[in-house]
């Protein structure tokens, strides 16, 4: 077994059987992630961004192929299998940060914690301010998400997903939703983690993503068009 | 703070979304405590009314049949105690007659003859207060109809009969509770109780017409009710007495069973349709709430929540809303006892 790479998508297909016939939105995609890799999917809408994003967060199957993170296939389990694994092993970022509003910010960092058992009730507190604290809001711990601005609820959303220490961040246009300046902060954010040890897949749409991340995957009608040309 | 961190983050995402949408959470309790109120109504009405008023009823041996002759004695009631299926026999008498309840204004007052007070053994009724037995020219009167005759022990009632329609004065010397009558506020009617030299002297011959049996068992049982009678009234008739007629009584059932009936029917429905209503309320709750949080439900499944997980959340609210409505419900009964208790006294 290859032990250099985390992910490895072989083979990948995704189908949606519709009223028009077959559709593809992955088709035979091959991919391979070192540890500690920030990779960016880019493509344009409809090219099977998200759908990727998805089958490696186990949010999604594939129709056929494998998938394979570590020593673990994921294409073949169950639902439950699946949301176990997802637990200890990925955190997720959507582009609309998602917060619970009924609850404050630190409680939302805790949430995962409470859902998962991996972490001791007794240290879920002080891990979640940490957590916090590594992004840079431990101010707005105690405040409701509907007060803080779209960066911080952001951060605050990269917290909650480093909850249950993954090793595997997945983020789905995780700055779409914010200003350019903001925009760096969070990519300098998701930087630092891969730079500490997080492996991290994100799909974006910015521009000059090279400075920031270590690879990129361009995708086009749910194919990986190698080679030059990625912002055409 | 510390305090508030013992309930753990989840539950407190449930409470808050329940203070959060604090009029929707408020509907639903009250929806729920007056589903509950209802069916509990009904509940008790039913063993109230069922249970207790056919205990009180059946209590008074009521009669299974009721034999018409001229001159019912005490020589005939033993004869037909000793017959075959017959538990209880006793001569009785009823006269319909009239009371004073007012300057010109009398009530209808039935009269219950009795032979021997201390030996009541088919109709029974008891004392409440005053005096028993009642002497010559006294009258023990039901309860229910003091209120229609504005009379009290000690009291003289101005009374006709039938026979020679003049008054004729007797003195209220006791209050009795007969549940075998149908209440007399009601029905506007008064119940007087007396003896056999009372009747005479009231103007009427002294005599008793009724011969009341009991069966020995199945006392709800019409055909073997009406075999007995026959019984009675063939051995009645080789004696010598004269049976004009055999009335077999509703077996079994209080005098205003079918009113009763009627009332419970009401209170079923009333009951039925606050559930439904309740149910209804109680349902659109949950399912706004549920379809208000489909993308929180899909937010936290993607960071590690179960599905057991979730409908735990969402079981918890519902019966958090259930217990809040409980909680609301036993706190107003705990309210209506002290009110119930003083108004069951009138019946
Ligand atoms: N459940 C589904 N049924 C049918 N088609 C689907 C389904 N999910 C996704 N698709 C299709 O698959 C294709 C890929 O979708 P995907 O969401 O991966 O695109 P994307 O690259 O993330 O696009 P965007 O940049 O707009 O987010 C799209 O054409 C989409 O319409
Ligand atoms: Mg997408």
């Amino acid at each position: 077994m290859n032990n250099e790479n985390l992910i490895r998508l072989t083979g990948v297909t995704k189908t949606h059987e519709g009223a028009g016939g077959t559709f593809h939105a992955l088709r035979e995609v091959n991919l391979q992630v070192k540890p500690g890799e920030f990779v960016a999917i880019i493509g344009k809408s409809g090219s099977g961004k998200s759908t990727i994003l998805n089958m490696l967060s186990g949010i999604d199957k594939p129709t056929s192929g494998e998938i394979w993170i570590g020593d673990t296939t994921i294409h073949n389990m169950d639902q439950d299998q699946l949301a176990k694994w997802r637990r200890r092993n990925v955190g997720v970022v959507f582009q609309f940060f998602q917060l619970l509003p009924t609850l404050t910010i630190l409680e939302n960092v805790m949430l995962p914690m409470d859902f998962c058992g991996i972490i001791p009730a007794r240290e879920r507190k002080g891990r979640a301010l940490r957590l916090l604290e590594q992004v840079g809001i431990s101010e707005q711990a105690d405040k409701l998400p509907a007060l803080l601005s779209g960066g911080q609820q952001q951060r605050a959303a990269i917290a909650r997903a480093l909850a249950n220490d993954p090793a595997l961040l997945m983020a789905d246009e995780p700055t779409g939703n914010l200003d350019s300046h903001t925009s760096e902060a969070i990519l300098q954010l998701f930087k630092g983690l891969a730079a500490s040890g997080k492996t991290i897949v994100m799909v974006t749409h910015e521009r000059d993503i090279t400075k920031w991340v270590s690879s990129v995957v361009k995708l086009a009608d749910g194919q990986v068009v190698n080679g030059s040309g990625l912002y055409d | 703070m510390e305090v508030v961190y013992m309930i753990s983050v989840r539950w407190r995402k449930v409470l808050g979304d329940l203070w959060l949408n604090k009029t929707r959470t408020l509907l639903a309790v009250l929806a729920i405590a007056i589903g509950i109120f209802g069916v509990g109504t009904v509940l008790a009405g039913y063993s109230i009314l069922t249970h207790e008023i056919n205990a009180n009823f059946l209590g008074t041996h009521p009669a299974s049949a009721i034999l018409y002759t001229e001159n019912a004695d005490d020589k005939l009631a033993a004869a037909v105690e000793s017959l075959p299926g017959v538990a209880n026999a006793e001569p009785r008498r009823i006269v319909t007659a009239r009371i004073q309840a007012g300057p010109n204004e009398y009530r209808r007052l039935l009269l219950f003859v009795i032979d021997d007070f201390n030996n009541l053994r088919v109709s029974t009724f008891k004392l409440e207060r005053g005096n028993w037995p009642p002497a010559d020219r006294e009258i023990l009167i039901e309860r229910s109809a003091l209120p229609l005759i504005k009379k009290e022990i000690g009291d003289t009632v101005i009374i006709q009969t039938p026979n020679n329609g003049q008054d004729h004065e007797l003195k209220v010397t006791g209050i009795v509770h007969d549940p075998g009558q149908s209440p007399g506020d009601v029905d506007n009617i008064a119940y007087g109780y007396i003896t056999l030299n009372t009747l005479e002297s009231l103007g009427e011959t002294r005599a008793l017409n009724e011969l009341r049996i009991v069966v020995d068992e199945n006392s709800k049982d019409v055909t073997r009710i009406t075999n007995v009678a026959n019984q009675v009234r063939d051995v009645m008739e080789k004696r010598g007495y004269h049976v004009s007629h055999v009335e077999i009584p509703n077996a079994g059932k209080h005098p205003h069973a079918d009113q009763m009936d009627s009332l419970l029917f009401l209170l079923e429905v009333f009951g039925i349709l606050a559930l439904i209503l309740s149910s209804i309320l109680v349902a659109s709750t949950v399912s706004a709430l549920l379809s208000q949080q489909i993308r929180q439900i899909g937010v936290m499944k993607v960071i590690g929540a179960t599905t057991y997980q979730i409908a735990g959340l969402y079981f918890g609210s519902v019966l958090l809303l259930g217990v809040s409505g409980l909680l609301s419900v036993f706190l107003l009964a705990c309210g209506q006892a002290g009110h119930s208790r003083y108004s069951q006294r009138k019946y």
